[in-house]
């Protein structure tokens, strides 16, 4: 007889409630967990979406991280054989054999490559590096950078003056062109530009170069953007004009028309004035282009959105080499539009002057002007044309192909694969950022408002908290990780929260994300990091900064008296983030505001993001101490001396970033 | 052995949980839904056919005396229709599964008709109280509750149909055909009210109860009415509902009270001083238009009003308006009187969104 013992079941059940009692409390403690952490009560709680696949570091990352190359603009050969692309992600310059339709060499160069030219012979390159701030000259042929040009911060477009042995650079991040003679290897000439120049383009004649600038130029608080274009002589180097985009914003491509008459210019057209009531028919934002005439500088403007659909994020601009079609990549909207230009010359000439702000938001104009809307891969940015008009090559950015468009079919005919397919969860995040698709209507995307993640440095009404009231100043999205909570009130304990279902009814006016996607966003939100600090430059900072410093961690007065902690800079903004995360009132809240104290935000790279205080009514850095701190309240400042201000603003610029 | 029964114990309730699975997961038999009548003045039967001929046609509008309006959810899984019990019942909404053969009514006490899913758990339909009244639109759940009326304003509101974009469009009849027939779009919540087309011929206005429209082809002895598929349904976009039920009232302002597309009255061409607010057989009250032309007012909500600008003198300078109304909690823009349909707005901020909005001197409670 064998030994049974009796204690057997009574085991089984007990172990069977502990196990019981375990899985229910782990699950309750997970629940919990992911509350606490994303201040929604419906979010999931899969551990992978929030410490695994987001991470993009570690041996372990390669197994659910991809390296995605991002084609962002091109060249092509005079021949029309090769392709030269920048690789934004990968840093390199492809270089791509159009009739195999395959990537032949791909040639290493600075980080984060935007623009690239090509010399005469089709032999040498010049590809402007934005995170290096430098230009590379690349042989082709031998498949090698040859040189690096340190020109500044953020280079975007370039235009190479090769009668003079010189390039003009747009320095995005510091507002200015630089004029970069090539034999002596320096920066010869900063012309002061707009604020975020972006491409350069010269004329038809090659006398003048064109500017477009991103941002508007500082406007007086609660008043329209206003975007300068600027020209520049090529020969004098100097600017000869600063033509004013009047409700312009985010100016990116421009391009020039073969008889040299028209330069267009894309747009974005944003309703930051007013109460944020709805989306539908333009109420938050409109896109199209500036069409300048060169020759007396007036603007008309018009839409390249329809009445029920729009065209967000319009970048690059090409016209055909008869002149007679145009075409411009909208990155939000997955969408190349063709333009019958004479069409669009006969509605700006049968405009009177007086009725061109009218034009500038018909949304039935396009009608008049579009030929077709061509459908292309995820997030298309940099197009060019082939020497003979008869294709036109699009950089399908977040889908590392390009596009190949029949111009007289006005279809896509092809496809080149630069890189590789699978969708990892940051890049499907990447995705959704830059497509306006989760909009009502297709109106905006993230990128709309956030251009690279950033501010597109305006402020806005939005309609929860009243009209007219608890206006908020746009903030950068970059370095976000460990500055919770959000939104200036500090109602968002999460960017979950923050871009989830108060996002759908208020903002984008549809239905909320998914849950998967809403994380997948989230990633790569979070995974978005400032420029370099063009502020921290040289091994050691300068004594100006050294000053600055001890005036931010000052605990008394000139006089010798004690500063309360609360009136120390440092206490309210420590770093590495240069916040705490606490909510306070520093006597900045108005009349139109419901609460007066805010969520004190972080620091890094300051002095990009003017205008400044949770409702951008200080235009300078100045003036949030000189004007709108008259007792002390934003930090014991009034006792300071102009030139220990200066001091102090000073410092405060090189916070965050990179550098010394 | 046990090990082996075991394993093939396992083994087989992996291979049934994954057939399973599969059968729950895969998508429905797709079907056309038929709505045909022997002849026009016939009533009409809902009929579920199989696309790939497979299985015989079912009628799915079993024991109702007619039935019509077709429409098929978003998981192309059941059909919504209106139909009725006997030729003098008033019409009702009914549900189906699309293979099956027992429609449930899923609503009483209102005659229903023109039924459509704006989501996976609501039905969007035009209905009215009885027989003098006017028809309006409204939203119900696909469990019969959660009745709201949607629109608000005098005359027919019939044949909403789901846009793409989510939005509902439908046909307005004014009342006492004072007007031209429209087609008018809102969100599923009623808010957003605006023009679609400003005159439509009559062909467009389709009622219960009137001649239907001319079948264009025929399916054995029976006219083809109407005809959907199920593996395309029209599905519209999830648009969340603004509407917030703890208020009584609404906004509306205007960028600029000066612009329109209409003339003023006899010649009147002065800047607007203020703004008349109309109700049905009354006047509500009169609030300021600033000097930049805007204004902002609160409004009693889900009650139809018309707005006309005054001069300072108090003679009218346009309107009144087309019927509108907000719901609950709307904040409604408008950028003046009479706007172009595509004109987007000016980027300016609006004097009068500055202030508090006006309230009207009648109080809410009485205009009710």
């Amino acid at each position: 007889m064998r030994w049974r013992p009796r204690v057997t079941p009574h085991l089984f059940a007990a172990v069977g409630v502990f196990g019981i009692v375990m899985v229910a409390g782990a699950h309750h403690g997970l629940t919990v967990h992911v509350q606490r952490i994303t201040g929604i009560e419906s979010a999931s709680r899969n551990c992978a979406h929030c410490h695994v696949l987001p991470r993009t570091e570690g041996p372990l990352s390669r197994f659910w991280q991809r390296d995605y190359l991002s084609p962002l603009q091109m060249a092509m050969t005079s021949d029309g054989s090769t392709l030269i692309v920048t690789a934004e992600e990968a840093d390199a310059l492809l270089v791509v054999d159009v009739a195999r339709g395959t990537v032949v060499d791909s040639i290493p160069v600075g980080a984060q490559p935007h623009s690239v030219v090509l010399d005469a012979d089709d032999r040498t390159a010049y590809v402007t590096n934005r995170r290096d701030g430098t230009v590379s000259l690349v042989d082709l042929h031998q498949g090698v950078e040859l040189e690096t040009f340190d020109v500044g911060t953020e280079p975007a477009g370039l235009v190479v003056d090769r009668a003079s042995g010189t390039m003009f650079v747009a320095n995005s991040n510091a507002n200015e062109v630089v004029v970069f003679d090539l034999d002596d290897r320096r920066v010869t000439r900063r012309l002061s530009a707009g604020q975020h120049p972006y491409t350069l383009r010269a004329t038809v004649d090659g006398q003048a170069i064109l500017v477009t600038n991103r941002i508007t130029d500082p406007v007086p608080y609660r008043t329209p953007p206003r975007t300068e274009f600027t020209i520049i002589d090529r020969q004098a180097r100097r600017v000869t004009e600063r033509i004013t985009l009047d409700q312009a914003h985010i100016v990116e491509g421009v391009a020039v028309t073969p008889d040299g008459s028209l330069a267009l210019a894309t747009i974005a057209r944003p309703k930051n004035l007013l109460p944020a009531t709805q989306v539908g028919r333009g109420w938050m934002m409109t896109f199209g282009l500036a069409i300048i005439d060169l020759a007396t500088g007036d603007v008309a403007q018009v839409l390249l959105d329809d009445v029920d659909r729009f065209y967000a994020d319009p970048y690059d601009v090409v016209i055909t080499p008869d002149g007679q079609r145009a075409f411009v990549t909208h990155a939000g909207a997955d969408v190349v539009t063709a333009i019958d230009l004479a069409a669009l010359r006969g509605l700006v000439a049968s405009v009177p002057v007086d009725r061109t702000p009218t034009l500038a938001n018909d949304l039935t104009a396009s009608q008049a002007f579009v030929l077709a809307r061509i459908p292309t891969g995820a997030n298309p940015k940099g197009m060019v044309m082939s020497p003979d008009g008869t294709r036109l090559y699009v950089a399908e950015r977040l889908a590392d192909r390009v596009a190949v468009i029949d111009v007289a079919n006005l279809s896509v005919v092809d496809s080149i694969v630069l890189g590789t397919e699978p969708m990892t969860f940051r890049r499907h995040g990447q995705r959704l950022f830059h497509n306006a698709g989760q909009t009502y209507q297709g109106q905006f995307s993230c990128r709309s408002c956030h251009p690279e993640g950033h501010t597109d440095q305006l402020t806005y009404d939005l309609e929860p908290d009243g009209l007219g009231r608890n206006i908020v100043n746009n903030l950068s999205l970059r370095n976000l990780r460990a500055t919770a909570p959000y939104k200036w009130t500090g109602k968002n304990p999460s960017l979950y929260a923050q871009c989830g279902y108060r996002f759908a009814k208020w903002l984008t006016r549809t239905e909320p994300y998914s849950d998967y996607d809403l994380r997948a966003l989230v990633a790569y939100i979070l995974s978005l990091e400032h420029s370099p600090n063009r502020y921290r430059t040289g091994e050691t900072p300068a004594a100006q900064h050294v000053r600055g410093a001890t005036l931010f961690e000052r605990t008394v007065t000139n006089d010798g008296t004690p500063i309360p902690p609360d009136g120390q800079c440092v206490t309210c903004h420590p770093g590495p983030q240069f916040t705490d995360g606490n909510m306070a009132d520093v006597g900045t809240g108005g009349d139109h505001d419901s609460q007066h104290t805010f969520d004190t935000p972080a620091l890094n790279n300051l002095y990009e993001t003017a205008p400044y205080l949770h409702d951008g009514r200080a235009a300078t850095l100045e003036e949030i101490w000189t004007v709108f701190n008259p007792d002390d309240r934003h930090g014991v400042a009034n006792d300071l001396s102009k030139s220990q201000l200066n001091d102090l603003i000073e410092y405060l610029k090189t916070l965050g970033g990179s550098g010394p | 052995m046990r090990a082996r029964y075991l394993f093939a114990g396992v083994a087989g309730l992996v291979v049934a949980g994954g057939a399973l699975s599969f059968a729950h997961n895969a998508n429905p038999e797709p079907y056309l839904i038929l709505t045909l009548a022997a002849s026009p003045d016939a009533p009409s039967t809902v009929v579920a056919v199989p696309v790939d001929g497979s299985a015989p046609d079912h009628v799915l509008s079993v024991g109702l005396y007619a039935a019509r309006g077709a429409h098929v959810s978003p998981d192309g899984t059941h059909v919504v229709f209106s139909g009725r019990k006997t030729a003098s019942d008033p019409w009702s909404l009914w549900e189906v599964a699309i293979d099956g053969d027992q429609p449930q009514k899923l609503i009483t006490g209102l005659e229903a008709t023109d039924p459509i899913y704006i989501g996976p758990d609501r039905i969007l339909f035009s209905g009215r109280q009885g027989a003098d009244d006017d028809w309006a639109l409204y939203t119900i759940g696909r469990d019969g509750s959660g009745l709201e009326r949607v629109t608000h304003h005098p005359g027919d509101d019939v044949t909403p149909g789901i846009l793409r974009d989510g939005r509902i469009a439908f046909v307005h009849r004014p009342a006492n055909d004072a007007g031209p027939v429209r087609r008018l779009a809102i969100r599923p919540d009623g808010t957003g009210l605006e023009l679609l087309e400003k005159a439509l011929g009559g062909a467009y206005v389709h009622r219960t109860g009137e001649a239907i429209p001319e079948a264009r082809h025929r399916r054995d002895t029976m006219d083809v009415i109407d005809v959907v598929a199920t593996d395309a349904p029209m599905v519209g976009r999830g648009l969340l509902s603004v509407v917030d039920t703890t208020k009584d009232v609404g906004w509306i302002y205007g960028i600029d009270a000066n612009l329109s597309s209409d003339a003023p009255n006899r010649g009147r061409d002065q800047r607007a001083a203020r703004l008349r607010v109309l109700s049905v057989g009354s006047v509500w009250g009169e609030v300021k238009v600033e000097v930049d032309g805007s204004f902002f007012v609160e409004l009693p909500a889900d009650m139809p009003f018309r707005l006309e600008t005054l001069d300072a003198e108090g003679r009218t300078i346009r309107g009144p308006s087309d019927w509108l109304w907000v719901r609950p909690g709307e904040h409604r823009g408008c950028i003046g009187c009479h706007e172009p349909r595509g004109m987007a707005p000016p980027n300016r901020v609006p004097l009068a969104v500055e202030r508090t909005a006006s309230r009207l001197p009648r109080s809410t409670s009485e205009a009710r």
